[in-house]
Formats: structure tokens, sequence, C-alpha cells
């Protein structure tokens, strides 16, 4: 997926104009994993929108797979096939009497069979943790927020997408639920080599999932680098309202201090690593005590 | 029989939906629980744990099915008492949108003591007052729909305040907020408790934001599964983890440095305790 000279500007030409892009320009390579920050406001949802044509851009043009995506034109429906997009709090849009038949919505839409239906439902319901017998004659209202959630997001992999946009996918969720997430989502990357871009307000999702981050800031990308990298420039982030995982503060810190720690590792257990190695590299700290 | 300093006390709580029928859940079981005055206090529970049960106890929109609540001595089965108890414990809900019953953010915040029958002169005085302590004074004539999330949320505080109540029951409010929204509610809390002693509890999945609390209460099936402050409740990964919870970050770390045979006092709980404990094992100066 390809951005060049991405604008979008709401209502334009009326009291309420407000430019949401300012001139975008990415690249979302097949088969990564893209993590998509920002503070509020600074665009990311506006830009995940035009990926599967439910925006048009104001300027600029956005390529998938090698068609240019126009709203209103044949190709977006082959666009809306490719490019799955869930939306926050997407439970909030299940509609139908059984899981099962919420999942079957898309798929019939596009005119399958009665079999393959059945098959596509089963294989999204697998993929998202739910058990196909158990699940699928209930009622979607009956489930808990987070599997109301996997109900949703196996609803966009019932169309087979290539790739997945996931706006804030844990939001809400109880810690149980949020880990329950990310594990699918890993698992869609990595097994079913899907190509995913997770929105996210939470660095230390993004930490562990994905391999580049591009931090959008008043319509513009701001950083966009191996997550590595990203988080080891905690101020610039900070100087734009976003924190770097809780894990990096404390390593960022300890090197502030003189300590020579590396400040690109990102989560609880690589850090402690990282910090053990240290000390131990050292004179440990046996011999200088607490 | 009262604790002294209790506001809330709730005596062997069991509360049952759907009692005798095929539907029945027990949502709280035998639940003892003190909220102290000016304390704030962190709920914390995986989905299902019964926590917003519980809360909705604490100003009598549930009513127990056995045990009991007293609201500063009065008992939430008393139907007398119900006007009294809901002044004293005001509740803010998830949802920004669906709380906010007025077109002006100021008529909204005037809707509670305007149904007390005060005076239009002590009304003016009191959403004056709360807008003030929230601080959204400047947006008193905006229209509500057109707030953040966070915003909104501050206003529903406001309205909690314009009652001047004793008690601020967040129930998952900041759930739904970004970051900074949630910042915002988060910091006006605390300042509410230390500014004007009221006491706050605080429902939430978000273990960062328990750890900021003077107490920590993690409800598990019905039952409370562990109590204390969040150095005591954030001690054992293991443990929180078979209660569908976490630890918060910087508490994970310190768990895994301790494992590993770093010599920490204590669980630090954020980055800068935490640093500066470490370069003390070193031996480095901080």
């Amino acid at each position: 997926m390809v951005c060049e000279g991405l604008v979008h500007v709401y209502l334009r030409g009326t009291p309420f104009e407000a430019v949401a892009l300012r001139g975008v320009d990415l690249v979302v390579r097949r088969g990564e994993c893209l993590g998509l920050v920002g503070p509020t406001g600074s665009g990311k949802s506006t830009l995940v929108q035009h990926f599967n044509g439910l925006l048009r851009p104001t300027e600029g043009r956005v390529v998938v797979d090698g068609v240019e995506v126009r709203p209103g034109s044949p190709a977006v429906r082959d666009v809306r096939r490719k490019v799955g997009l869930l939306f926050q709090y997407p439970e909030h849009q299940l509609f139908e009497a059984t899981v099962f038949d919420d999942v079957a919505f898309g798929p019939r839409n596009l005119g399958l069979d009665p079999e393959e239906v059945a098959e596509r439902v089963r294989e999204s319901l697998q993929w998202v943790g739910l058990d196909p017998d158990r699940f699928g004659s209930r009622s979607p209202f009956s489930l808990s927020g987070g599997e109301m959630r996997r109900v949703a997001i196996a609803g966009v992999l019932a169309m087979r997408p290539q790739v997945l946009i996931l706006d804030e996918p844990t939001a809400g969720l109880d810690p149980a639920g949020r880990r329950e997430i990310l594990a699918r989502i890993r698992e869609l990357h990595r097994k079913a080599r899907l190509t995913v871009v997770l929105i996210s307000h939470s660095m230390d999702d993004v930490a562990r999932l994905c391999q580049r981050v591009v931090v959008l800031h008043q319509g513009r990308v701001f950083l966009d680098a191996p997550v590595r990298e990203a988080f080891a420039q905690a101020d610039r982030l900070r100087g734009i309202g976003l924190d770097v995982p809780r894990a990096t503060d404390v390593l960022l810190r300890l090197r502030a201090a003189g300590l020579p720690v590396r400040c690109d590792r990102l989560t609880a257990e690589e850090a402690c690593e990282e910090i053990v190695r240290v000390l131990q590299g050292g004179q440990g700290w046996s011999s200088s005590g607490a | 029989m009262s604790e002294p300093g209790a506001l809330i006390e709730v005596h062997h709580l069991t509360h049952v939906y759907h009692a005798g029928t095929p539907q029945e859940v027990r949502a709280v079981s035998d639940v003892c629980l003190t909220v102290r005055r000016a304390e704030f206090l962190a709920l914390v529970g995986g989905n299902g744990s019964g926590k917003s049960t519980l809360a909705k106890h604490l100003n009598a929109l549930l009513l127990p099915t056995e045990g009991r609540v007293l609201v500063d001595g009065l008992d939430t089965r008393d139907p007398q008492a119900l006007w009294e108890i809901r002044r004293k414990v005001g509740m803010v809900f998830q949802n920004p949108d669906n709380q906010i019953v007025a077109t002006v953010v100021e008529e909204d915040v005037a809707f509670g003591p305007e149904n007390l029958g005060l005076p239009p002169e002590e009304i003016r005085l009191r959403v004056e007052e709360a807008l003030r302590a929230v601080g959204m004074l400047d947006y008193r004539r905006r229209e509500p729909h057109l707030l953040s999330g966070g915003q909104k949320q501050r206003v529903a505080i406001a309205g909690v305040l314009a009652m001047r109540p004793q008690c601020l029951v967040l129930d998952e409010a900041t759930t739904m907020l970004d970051p900074e929204g949630r910042r915002e509610v988060l910091q006006t809390a605390h300042r509410l408790r230390e500014q004007e002693g009221i006491a706050v509890v605080h429902i939430t999945h978000n273990m960062e934001e328990a750890a900021q609390a003077d107490r920590v209460v993690v409800l598990h099936q019905g039952r409370v599964a562990l109590e204390g402050t969040p150095h005591e409740v954030f001690r054992d990964l293991p443990r929180l983890r078979s209660l569908q919870l976490d630890l918060p970050e910087v508490a994970e770390l310190s768990w895994c440095l301790r494992r590993r045979g770093v010599p920490l006092q204590g669980t630090p709980l954020d980055p800068a305790e935490l640093a500066s404990q470490l370069l003390r094992v070193r031996g480095v100066v901080a």
C-alpha cells in the first residue's frame, strides 16, 4: 500500500473545514506489521480510511496492490476485499442473531455458496480462538467484551483479506482479553501471513507486536523507523505528547545516569536481561551492596 | 462495629442476578470492604469479576441480595435514606456520550442541585465551584457534544461535585478515553481527594492507574482475592495472572529483576523509583 502526497480536508469550503492530512508519503510493505501512533487528532483514522476507499483523497493518491484506490471506481470493491478495516469498538457493529450469521454476513454478500460460507466462518472463528461448534449458535450479545471483539475480527477475516487494519483493538478490554487479542493478531501476522497495521495509543502493545512504527503528528509523518530506533528517541516522542514503553523509560534513566545500558529494549523481559547483563558486566551487585 | 474513618461499609455482600431462574448468576459473593474517608481506592478485576456490580451497591443503584451496605451510617436498603445516599456517593460511568443530559455544560451540572430544590443563587454558586474544581469553568457555556471525551467526563464529575458528595465512584470512567483524557480525569480525581477530602473509588482494568491509588482491592469471581497497597498487591506476577490481571509494566520489570537475584526493596512501580534503586544497587550515586 502506497500513499503519495496524501492530503485530506474535511468539509472543504465550509466554515467547519478541517485539514486532517497535510501531505503523507508512506509505504506499507507486504507482510509487515506496522504500528501507527500519534496523539488524538493527528490523522491516524483518516489515513487508514483511505486504504480501503472509504475516503477520497483531497490531493495525492493511494495505491493498493498496484491499483489506485478511488471511491466509486469498480476497483474499490476489490480493494475492500483485500484490505480489512476494523474500527474502534467493532463489537458495537455486531447485529445478527447468532455468531455464525454475523461472521457469515460478508461472505454471503460476495454471493458465495453456503458450503463455502460455512467453511470461511469456521476458519475465521478458529483464527480468533473461538470454537465454531460452541460459539456459532450463540447470540453475540451473550458474549464477554473480549469475545465479542474477536467475533468482529472474525467477520473481517471471513473476507480473506491480505491486509488487516485494526484501530485500537485492545481498547476497553481487561488484561486477559487484551493479551488474548494481541496473541491472535500476532498469529494472524506470523502464520496467516497477513499484513497488519495496528493503530494504538498503547506504546507497550506496539512495542510487543510491530517491527516498524510510523508516528503521525498534525497530519504529517513525524517519524518512520524500526520500532527499536523509534522508541529510543524518547525526547522527540515526548515532545509531541507521546509516551515510550515504560520499560524503555527505566533504561533511558539508567543511561542518563551513566550506566552503559542499551535503550532499544522494549518489553519488561528484554529490559530485565539488559539490566542484569550490565550489572553483572560491571562489578555486579554483590560487592557494592544495597 | 464501625471502623474509625470508615465512610462506606460493605458487610458480607452477596448479589444474585435473576435469582430462582435458569439464568441465575451470583455476581458478588460474601464481600466485606470498607471505603475510608478521603482515600483513593482502586477496584480492579477481570471481566465478570463483579466489580461493577459491587460499585452499583455503593450508592444503592443495586440492593444486596444478602448482607448490607452502610453509607456514612445509612443503610442502602432504607428507602427513606435513598436520596441522602445518592447525594453522598456520586457515580461517573464508562461512556462519556450517554451521561450528559443538557445542551449547555452549566445546565448539565445544575441538573442535580436543581432537583434538590436549592435556591437559584446557591445553584449558581455550586455549578461555578464544581466546574472550577474540574478545570472546566471556561467551557460553561459550551455545548457538551463538542467537547473531547476527557472533558465530557470532567463535566460528569462536576455534576457529581455540585451535590457536595463525600465519595466519587468512577465506574470504568477512563476506559474509553485516550491517554490524555485519562490523565485529565485521574488528575482531577486525585486533586479532589487531596483538596476537598473526597473519597474516590476508581474501577479500572488499567494497572498503571491502579498503581497510583492508596489501596488496591482485587476482585475475582465475585470475591475479594487480594487487598493492600499497590506495592503489596503488585508484588506477585503469577498470582495476578491467575486472577486474569497483569502487573503494571514497571512492576513486571521489578519482578523479573528480583527473580534474577537483583536485590530490590519492595516493588518499585514507577520508572524513576526503579531506576534510582538500581543505581543504588550498582553503587552509582543517583
